[in-house]
């Protein structure tokens, strides 16, 4: 597909995030995954009372 | 002496090194995310200790305030780029625990409502973005990309459709810096049309989740409203992210059809890896919830730790967010990416104001 004026030029990071997508993905779990077992895991710390009180 | 042999690094890209490249970027996160609470409070404190009654500037617009200072000014060295990307997770990780501050009857009331006003929002916005696309003659694949990231999730709706439809990585990449270009225009736009036109809490958070593309720009737009409307805006945002899939798999069945090329194969295992599985974690915890799994006290710290999380979030929106790159895209696709938003701001809150009487 021909290319457009409009591609010359996109952000880096933009460049880096749509290289990452072509590639092969390398991981058995997603990172999106990784994140509801890490919320799961600090909730399970917080209910069994392992984590007493998180301040903000 | 023996002759020298090259030794392949068999480790060189094991876990360790991963997790070790991730560390300065995660330091400047905290350092920003930490250094935005850090100036709230002491506005606060030097209000409270002179009497002085100064507006007060929450956390969120100061985390993105100093990320996009550092990331304009001194700009961001590449060794900090692995950990700066973490802020999705930690994104998707505060909307998990989020869930606990959520009763699975509000979820599903808010959720109900969302989700009609999602539904209709993808569909106008795919067909205008498309119309809009080919009017400007941007190319097919370009213009799929620019109608699946403005009408569902911004940059997680593009990757997980560009394997399907099989764009190619010029036409990604500039879908996604349109996407992130437009949504560091909503953050600010958002929260001061909201206050303009005096929007409620549950208006305005429904405003930001159906209309700002990206989910962190989405989370703190609503945070920049109020707690009540960061709340509100997610609960929006994770009912648009759950059609991800839907539209996903509908464009790469149209696209497999006109180039002639292998469908999906399996339509339910397609589904399945491209639906964003922090709406199940959001879910379940709020389930927990509604079932008094936790006391006041947890309630409160799980809240707390879904603070932290956005804390990170809201840095690594400034920090990546460069205004020279944004100039210097190129104007077409980013005319076709602004007109839209425009567009599908106004729908959206044309059906926000129209659904007020059904949030109450």
């Amino acid at each position: 597909m021909a290319r457009t004026a409009e591609h010359e030029i996109v952000s880096e990071e933009a460049r880096t995030l749509a290289h990452k997508a072509m590639q092969k993905p390398n991981w058995r779990i997603s990172p999106d995954t990784w994140a509801v077992a890490l919320a799961l895991v600090l909730t399970a710390l917080v209910w069994s009372g392992w984590i007493k009180r998180i301040p903000w | 002496m023996a002759a020298s042999v090259a030794i392949p690094a068999p480790y060189s890209d094991n876990l360790f090194r991963r997790v070790a490249r991730l560390i300065p970027g995660l330091f400047l996160l905290i350092a920003v995310g930490y250094a935005g609470k850090f100036v709230e409070q002491s506005i606060a404190r030097y209000g409270k200790a002179h009497h002085l009654t100064l507006p007060n500037i929450e956390y969120v617009l100061w985390a993105i305030l100093i990320g996009l200072v550092i990331s304009n000014t001194v700009g961001i060295p590449a060794a900090f780029r692995p950990g700066l990307a973490t802020y999705e997770f930690w994104l998707k990780a505060g909307i998990v625990l989020l869930g606990s501050r959520f009763i699975l009857g509000d979820v599903l009331k808010l959720g109900g409502v969302s989700l009609v006003l999602v539904v209709i929002e993808i569909s106008v916005s795919l067909v205008f973005m498309t119309a809009l696309g080919r009017a400007f003659g941007l190319t097919p694949k370009l213009t799929s990309l620019l109608a699946i990231g403005s009408s569902i999730c911004g940059v997680s709706a593009i990757i997980a459709a560009e394997g399907a439809i099989e764009a190619d990585e010029e036409d990604t990449s500039y879908a996604i810096a349109a996407v992130l270009a437009l949504g560091a225009v909503a953050l600010f736009t958002f929260p001061l049309i909201g206050h303009w036109l005096g929007m409620s809490d549950t208006s305005y958070g429904l405003w930001a989740g159906l209309g700002v593309d990206n989910t962190a720009e989405a989370t703190a737009a609503g945070a920049l409203y109020s707690d009540a409307a960061g709340k509100v805006a997610v609960l929006a945002k994770t009912a648009r992210n759950a059609m991800i899939g839907f539209v996903v798999l509908g464009y790469a069945i149209y696209w497999a059809r006109k180039q002639g090329t292998a469908g999906v194969g399996n339509k339910a295992a397609f589904l399945w890896r491209k639906f964003p599985k922090f709406v199940l974690g959001f879910l379940l915890i709020s389930a927990l919830a509604t079932a008094r799994l936790f006391n006041p006290g947890q309630i409160t710290s799980l809240a707390n730790l879904s603070r932290w999380a956005f804390l990170l979030t809201f840095a690594g929106v400034g920090l990546r967010t460069n205004i020279a790159d944004m100039r210097k895209q190129g104007m077409r696709p980013f005319l076709v990416g602004a007109i839209g938003e425009v567009a599908v701001a106004l729908l959206t809150l044309g059906l926000v104001l129209g659904a007020a009487r059904f949030l109450q």
